[in-house]
């Protein structure tokens, strides 16, 4: 299907490619279908709602960025998009090239994500770690689920290991 | 707002599938606290309030995006694997 956006401008988009979240993201509760828009190896992809051509949000796999992050669903949740409410992930990235970890075990078809927020400076990106998607890859059907454990923040800098500190304080640019 | 007593163990309908329980009525005063039950189809989301209005805000801030912001995330990216 083609699809109007502000982004991308017009864009055709397989049918295969597009996510549906039944009961919207949080927040966004009218925004259920999202085109998925990858590019290349990144680890960095797009949801460009099917409904708004202005609304976008950028998403990456957590295993990028993130060691021992294993977000728990609900039955309820798990439920609705028809997925096994434990499923364990593997260090494994499943959208381009990355760390490669080992086989998924328990996982299979079922995709985490996390969304990205930019809140100015990319390199004070963070990545929401309390609120993950889980999709089912069967069935291209998510959901935007709240974990409770303290250890998963709203806001997980993605870039927090000095890299920021060092692109401000060089002055001769963000990149060393 | 609709305002509605009930004791323990009560409930409210919200229309015919969302079922609101009073579990539990303890303390009294700034003590004072209820434990509520909610039986609702799944595809209801159940959420705290502080916790919706919270991601919710994070979900509005991440949805403010430009292109050329991943064109740079992508290069942090590739620094940091390095």
């Amino acid at each position: 299907m083609r699809i109007k956006t502000t982004r991308f401008s017009e864009i055709e988009v397989p049918e295969d490619k597009v996510l549906r979240f039944p009961q919207g993201l949080i927040g966004f509760e009218e925004m259920k279908a999202f085109a998925v828009i990858s590019r290349g190896d990144s680890p960095f992809v797009w949801l460009q709602s099917l409904d708004d051509p202005d609304l976008a949000f950028v998403v990456t796999d957590p295993g990028f960025f993130v060691e021992k992050y294993n977000p728990t669903i609900d039955q309820r949740s798990a439920a609705h998009i028809g997925i096994s409410p434990r499923p364990s992930f593997p260090a494994e990235p499943v959208c381009g090239s990355g760390p490669t970890g080992s086989e998924s075990p328990g996982g299979e078809g079922v995709r985490l994500l996390v969304i990205v927020t930019v809140p100015g400076e990319p390199t004070d990106a963070t990545i929401n770690l309390q609120a993950p998607i889980f999709v089912n890859e069967r069935t291209m059907l998510g959901i935007q689920v709240v974990t409770m454990n303290p250890a998963y923040p709203l806001k997980y800098r993605l870039f927090g290991d000095g890299l920021a500190a060092k692109g401000r304080d060089s002055g001769a640019g963000p990149y060393p | 707002m609709l305002v509605l007593t009930r004791k323990a163990g009560q409930s409210i309908m919200i229309g015919d599938g969302i079922e609101v329980r009073i579990v539990q009525v303890k303390g009294t005063g700034d003590q004072a606290s209820v434990k509520i039950g909610v039986s609702a189809p799944e595809a209801v989301r159940v959420l705290r309030k502080e916790v919706f209005d919270e991601v919710a805000a994070e979900n509005r801030r991440a949805a403010l995006e430009h292109v050329g912001s991943v064109d740079e995330l992508e290069r942090l990216a590739q620094i940091r694997q390095r």
